[in-house]
């Protein structure tokens, strides 16, 4: 004889569609727990011409020794505005930074504090240790050792007409429902590097969308 | 070789078996959208709006829960830019900020047409009629309020603002008079995402920078309200 199953209000009895056949469910985010979510977002400045290859322009780390940080998102856009590139590609990549024992320096710090970024502001205040993002320059690297590749990376190229878009909004890195996240312990974290061609200038956006977590069970 | 028992379960009302598919022998389900609550002003709703001639800087948008029975939860906010005849080389940084601790929500200023659209356009935004169709407005006090700045930008209330946005997208256009930023998503949730949720006091603003004086931009927004006790 079949049963039927009951939610937690005794009541709410799981249905099945009739011409499917198949059980209703409905998809909800992760439980956060005791610490919370967060989304972090920022813009550069002009950077000017000349950046070198492979230059840090946003980094990112997690130095609490006991709780862990997941990754879900990293967007960026970026755009050349004020004077034209020469003709050519352009790469963004993501690394895993392991073994922080310095954070980057330079740039803009964006880390934020209080209620700052918390999608819901009964959160809690974030862990994270360092987050900042170029200013008109590189970003100066602190003591942490890259992956030899990249988790991510996005290349594009750009004509040498001022104002054209580099890169359209677009995940760098994405950890969709059901995906596995990056999960980062002490003194890991993330650095997006970028080459572009020469002359122009530009200004580059990233958005981060983390969840912090006592502990992680995948 | 171990045997083992079966059993099947039954729906809630049609006493319909669920299938388990022959290969790769899943469970059949359909996705449903989360459950928002039976009051009337719970539901799901959106918005397009058009601001024009964008000033640098400028709050277009402000949106912000003043009822401590309900969560507002912002799933998607959708922007897009056009230059008129008049070219110009600009570069645009839109971003989405949160603001917390609201005692009075973003104003107008200058802007004569600014508008609030709550609460009569509220109730054209609904995606079920029956949601609240039998309520009154006053019953319906989730967005207090939803302005946008019709052709320039909005003024500050009392409110804490986060020092750094949730969201930034940096969209720039040539020179060429007609040029178009194309759609982008300034937030989206997608499912199984985290979600932004608003309680009573919290709000988001949307800004954006812009060096040019002839752009158009158009903003979709849609949110649901929820009965914190179905989260």
């Amino acid at each position: 004889m079949p049963i039927q199953l009951a939610g937690s209000t005794v009541a709410n009895i799981l249905e099945i569609e009739t011409a499917t056949k198949a059980a209703r469910v409905t998809i909800k985010p992760i439980d956060y727990g005791a610490l919370g979510v967060y989304s972090l977002a920022a813009a550069t400045g002009l950077i000017a011409a000349g950046l070198a290859t492979a230059a840090p322009i946003f980094s990112w780390r997690w130095g609490d020794a006991t709780r862990f940080a997941a990754l879900k998102k990293v967007l960026i856009s970026a755009g050349n505005n004020g004077t034209a590139f020469t003709a050519g590609a352009i790469t963004f990549n993501i690394f895993f930074a392991r073994g922080f024992t310095a954070s980057d320096s330079g740039g803009t710090s964006i880390l934020p504090s209080g209620n700052g970024n918390k999608l819901r502001t009964s959160m809690g205040t974030t862990l994270l240790t360092d987050a900042r993002i170029s200013n008109t320059a590189a970003l100066t690297a602190g003591t942490r050792t890259l992956d030899a590749n990249p988790i991510g990376s996005l290349t594009s190229s750009i004509v040498a007409t001022a104002g054209t878009p580099l890169i359209a909004p677009t995940p760098l890195f994405q950890a969709q429902a059901g995906d596995y996240p990056t999960v980062f312990a002490q003194n890991e974290g993330f650095v997006i590097q970028a080459t572009v061609p020469a002359t122009g200038t530009w200004t580059f956006s990233a958005q981060a969308q983390w969840e912090e977590l006592t502990a992680y069970v995948p | 070789m171990a045997s083992f028992g079966t059993i099947q379960f039954t729906g809630f009302a049609n006493n319909t078996l669920p299938e388990v598919e022959t290969s790769p022998l899943g469970m059949r389900v359909t996705i449903k959208p989360n459950d928002s609550g039976v009051e009337a002003c719970y539901g799901t709703f959106a918005f397009a709006i058009s601001v024009a001639a964008v000033a640098p800087g400028a709050t277009v948008l402000s949106f912000v829960n003043r009822n401590s029975d309900i969560l507002i939860r912002p799933k998607k906010i959708q922007m897009a830019y056009a230059l008129g005849a008049v070219g110009s080389v600009v570069g645009t940084v839109t971003s989405l900020y949160m603001i917390r601790n609201v005692e009075s929500q973003y104003v107008s200023g200058v802007d004569t047409l600014t508008a609030n659209l709550i609460p009569a356009a509220l109730r054209s935004g609904k995606f079920r009629s029956g949601q609240i169709s039998s309520v009154d407005v006053t019953a319906f006090t989730g967005v207090q309020p939803l302005i946008t700045g019709l052709t320039a930008g909005l003024s500050g209330g009392s409110n804490t603002q986060d020092t750094f946005p949730i969201a930034a997208i940096v969209t720039t256009v040539t020179g060429v008079a007609g040029t178009k930023v194309p759609p982008f998503a300034l937030w989206d949730t997608a499912m199984g995402d985290d979600i932004i949720e608003l309680q009573d006091g919290s709000g988001i603003v949307v800004s954006t920078a812009s060096a040019s004086a002839n752009q158009t931009a158009s903003l979709t927004i849609v949110f649901d309200q929820v009965d914190p006790k179905l989260l």
